[in-house]
């Protein structure tokens, strides 16, 4: 599993989006990839996105089933430091603790983290 | 003519977008559209305006089989369709930006 | 082993064009190859010809073209990546009507697919530098 890490926050240049284009250029390969969002990056799965000059980044994520990725994780402390609670977050996001992100890390055979 | 349509004739608006631009495209491309046709275009429209985003093959082809079922989403029958080129000529289309050139 | 190096930053912002160089160097006199290097992000400023840093001072272009040269390595910059940010051959400026063209020799556009080959035909893909 190719796993790209999303840990910028939206809309603050190309960050969010050029990452997420590592894991689309896996998946349309074919390839089994995963998201994990930490640190600012979770900021990216806010429900409530209204951007003026760039694309939904939340739209964008409604679409990865498509592209064949099912899975999305996000690290449980990074919220907690920003007082995200989980129900604010968009759907089909796997909470996980620090030490089961860092087990999935430890699993992947590719890590991109922009 | 010329503002309307980019260096590869895919429409710079795709709100400017109507059904009769669509046929024009595809006659163009030697698509003569069909409602198996259109009801593929207009998935792809609606896929833009889900996921703000043009559909690269391999969504396409989910989308479609989400909504039409797998006799309709597989990539052999919308191949068929569009002359072998299916999601760019989708796209193009349907009014939608040409799928992202990294992917 | 085969790796593949991934270059995220820019020349003037950071080390990582360098320092992927460093790598690159270190890498194939131990007896390595070099798949492929794909410049990425900002990383894609180091394929402009047009930047001319002082003559005593380090230049990625012209240093990564040189060891391209010697070890016939493939370097790809991200088209999508550096049309945003106006890196642009011959043949993309005609296309967008564009007044001027800087990607230098040795260096080619590509897109990400050439990064998710690459990467599956290595051992080993290695990153540098991070998005800004």
């Amino acid at each position: 599993m190719q796993l790209i890490i999303q840990r910028h926050p939206p809309y603050s240049g190309q960050a969010a989006s050029e990452s997420l284009d590592i894991a689309l250029g896996f998946a349309v390969m074919d390839q089994d990839c995963a998201l994990l969002f930490v640190d600012d990056g979770v900021w990216q799965l806010l429900r409530e996105q209204a951007p003026e000059t760039q694309k939904n980044l939340a739209k964008h994520f409604a679409a990865l089933p498509m592209y064949g990725i099912e899975q999305s994780y996000c690290e449980r402390e990074s919220l907690a430091a920003r007082g995200i609670i989980e129900d604010a977050l968009i759907d089909g996001i796997t909470v996980l603790d620090r030490a089961a992100v860092n087990a999935l890390i430890a699993r992947a055979c590719g890590v991109f983290a922009l | 003519m010329a503002d309307i349509y980019d260096h590869e004739g895919f429409l710079l608006d795709p709100s400017m977008w109507t059904e009769e631009m669509a046929r024009d495209i595809a006659c163009g491309e030697g698509v003569d559209m069909s409602e198996a046709h259109w009801q593929v275009v207009r998935l792809a429209r609606q896929f833009y305006e889900e996921f703000e985003m043009s559909p690269n093959m391999r969504p396409l082809v989910n989308y479609v089989k989400r909504h039409l079922g797998p006799d309709y989403g597989n990539s052999m029958y919308l191949m068929r369709l569009f002359n072998g080129s299916a999601a760019k000529l989708t796209s193009k289309i349907a009014g939608l930006p040409k799928p992202s050139n990294c992917l | 082993m085969k790796a593949t190096l991934v270059i995220y930053s820019a020349p003037i912002s950071s080390r990582a064009p360098y320092a992927a160089l460093q790598f690159a160097r270190a890498w194939l006199a131990a007896g390595n190859s070099i798949e492929r290097v794909f410049f990425y992000a900002d990383g894609v400023h180091t394929g402009a010809a047009s930047a001319a840093p002082p003559r005593d001072e380090f230049d990625a272009h012209c240093e990564w073209q040189s060891l391209a040269h010697d070890n016939s390595l493939d370097l790809v910059i991200c088209i999508a990546a550096a049309l945003r940010r106006g890196v642009c051959s011959a043949e993309e400026a005609a296309r967008f009507q564009r007044p001027c063209h800087n990607l230098g020799e040795g260096f080619r556009l590509g897109g990400l697919g050439e990064l998710v080959e690459a990467s599956l035909n290595s051992d080993r893909t290695v990153s540098f530098g991070r998005h800004a």
